[in-house]
């Protein structure tokens, strides 16, 4: 086992076959990350598609606004 | 009889020209299944409306007994990372890993019978006591394996792996919410089914990481191909075992240096959705902050693999200097982003991103930084001690922010102001750990044991 290289072939298999094993490991654990990516990545978007439309009613408000939380709102005049 | 022999340590030692590159995905399917815990919350509300399926009815579990089954897991998860920590290196992580396995998806099964018969005790005995198990033999077991298979890249390799544990939650979320609107119909709400065939896919997942993983043969020594780091005083070419560790300071000060860094990310990730609408009233809506969630998300994961793959060149004390560093800047930031100040939810967004992939890389880079440190010996054993740390910073992040908020909204201060002095709090929290950093220097000669570990070449 020493000075084994990083990409060493599985012992009795030709190194194609070493290669195309490690490949598939990586392909039963990447096809569900890229779908976990994928669908967070879709959510993620609602956060940008979602900020135009808000950024357009904010430029017609005042900067400083809301310094009152809602549930103090009723105690202050 | 056959089959648990197979699970033994001696039986899953590799034979010769074994390829490294196969134990980061045996490793990746462990924690892609087990990092499903983080996406627990997608079944609360269904769990709080199992009797009335619309809405809640009377009878129905309430918000903070559902919350439970969470918390517990990972209350289990900490304590059987410690407690099981010296058993995994005795029996090795196949064995770990079948039992986590069978915990884990045996934990969803016994959870489905309890919602099935409305029985939350169930629950918390099956996800949160069995699955917690499992969570935390899931966690430890491919550590160890890739820290010896990859003592050159000992980032990467262990990076690789705990991003999985960040992305799990990428995977479950959709995962459950696709399965419980297919099973779901006007007088269920399909939680059980969904549980059972998430609990039979994720068995079957982490199956292929049991038995794809080999332990090192005792004379492995990697070709350093891709050695980064120079050897140097700070990494240790010996080993010391778990209870000489313990009672060394560095294992403390790493011990603080994982509790403070997890306590100020969970301080954003705990409060993500609710603090960006507070802070941006009427610009982000719930819609948008749920998008922020899935984004932050995308952080955690990135963040562990990116940190820790740098601190193979760095080095890992530089590497958490840099995170007290910029954890520093990117909170205080936080803090003038709303829209009493600069008013920009673009900034808000990247200084949280910053701040959630170093949350990740801080647990992606500690088991490296002890394995430099502690040598490799008992690695796995005394990262599932440091790991109670993450248990700590679980109980107390949501505790100091809900304490601090509570205080603010009590004095007048305004919902959206209430955050600058938990940011600020934070920040704080993040310079006792810069000092904690600081202070870590290799450990003492008379700590090793005799036995050296193998040189790389």
């Amino acid at each position: 086992m020493t000075d084994q290289p990083a990409h060493a072939a599985i012992t009795g298999r030709p190194k194609g076959v070493a290669a195309l094993l490690v490949a598939l490991a990586w392909l039963f654990v990447g096809v569900p990350i890229a779908w976990g990516v994928y669908s967070s990545g879709k959510r993620a978007s609602l956060l940008f598609r979602a900020a135009p439309s808000a950024v357009k009613n904010d430029a017609t408000e005042p900067a400083v606004k809301n310094r009152t939380p809602p549930h103090l709102a009723a105690t202050v005049p | 009889m056959a089959l648990l022999s197979f699970l033994d340590k001696e039986r899953s030692i590799a034979g010769p020209g074994y390829n490294r590159w196969l134990v980061p995905p045996a490793a990746l399917s462990i924690h892609l299944a087990i990092g499903q815990v983080y996406s627990f919350s997608v079944f609360n509300a269904p769990l709080m409306r199992l009797l009335g399926v619309s809405s809640p009815a009377s009878g129905d579990w309430s918000k903070p007994q559902v919350a439970w089954i969470f918390s517990i897991a990972i209350g289990v998860l900490g304590v059987s990372a410690a407690v099981f920590g010296k058993w995994l290196d005795r029996n090795g992580p196949r064995k770990a890993m079948f039992l986590a396995a069978c915990c884990f998806g045996g934990g969803f099964l016994v959870a489905a019978v309890g919602v099935h018969f409305h029985q939350l005790w169930l629950i918390y005995l099956g996800y949160g006591g069995l699955g917690g198990i499992g969570l935390g033999l899931g966690y430890l077991s491919p550590v160890a394996p890739l820290l010896k298979w990859f003592s050159d890249r000992p980032g990467l390799a262990t990076g690789l792996a705990i991003m999985g544990f960040g992305g799990g939650a990428l995977i479950g979320a959709p995962l459950a919410t696709q399965l419980m609107a297919h099973f779901s119909s006007p007088t269920s709400t399909g939680v059980a089914p969904a549980m059972v065939v998430m609990g039979i896919i994720y068995f079957t997942f982490m199956m292929f990481g049991t038995f794809t993983i080999r332990v090192v043969p005792k004379d492995y020594k990697p070709a350093v191909t891709h050695a980064a780091l120079k050897p140097s005083a700070s990494i240790t070419t010996h080993d010391v075992d778990l209870r000489t560790s313990l009672r060394t300071p560095q294992f403390w000060l790493l011990w603080l240096v994982l509790c403070t860094n997890v306590t100020a990310g969970i301080g954003i990730l705990e409060n993500a959705s609710p603090m960006i609408q507070e802070m941006f009233k009427n610009r982000v809506g719930a819609v948008a902050a749920s998008g922020f969630v899935g984004f932050l998300s995308l952080f955690n994961m990135g963040g562990r693999f990116f940190w820790s793959s740098l601190s193979d060149y760095i080095g890992r004390k530089a590497t958490f200097t840099l995170f007290f560093i910029l954890g520093f800047a990117v909170f205080l930031s936080l803090t003038f982003t709303g829209s009493q100040h600069l008013n920009s939810v673009v900034l808000f967004v990247i200084c949280s991103s910053i701040a959630l992939s170093m949350y990740g890389g801080g647990f992606a880079t500690m088991p490296a930084y002890l394995k430099d440190l502690f040598g490799t010996k008992d690695v796995g054993a005394i990262y599932g001690r440091v790991l109670t740390a993450w248990a700590a910073a679980g109980i107390l992040g949501p505790q100091l922010v809900t304490g601090i908020q509570k205080y603010e909204l009590d004095r007048g201060v305004p919902v959206a102001d209430s955050y600058a002095m938990v940011l600020r709090v934070m920040a704080g929290l993040l310079i006792a750990g810069f000092v904690c950093n600081l202070l870590i220097r290799p450990v003492s000669d008379k700590n090793w044991s005799v036995t050296p570990q193998a040189q790389p070449v």
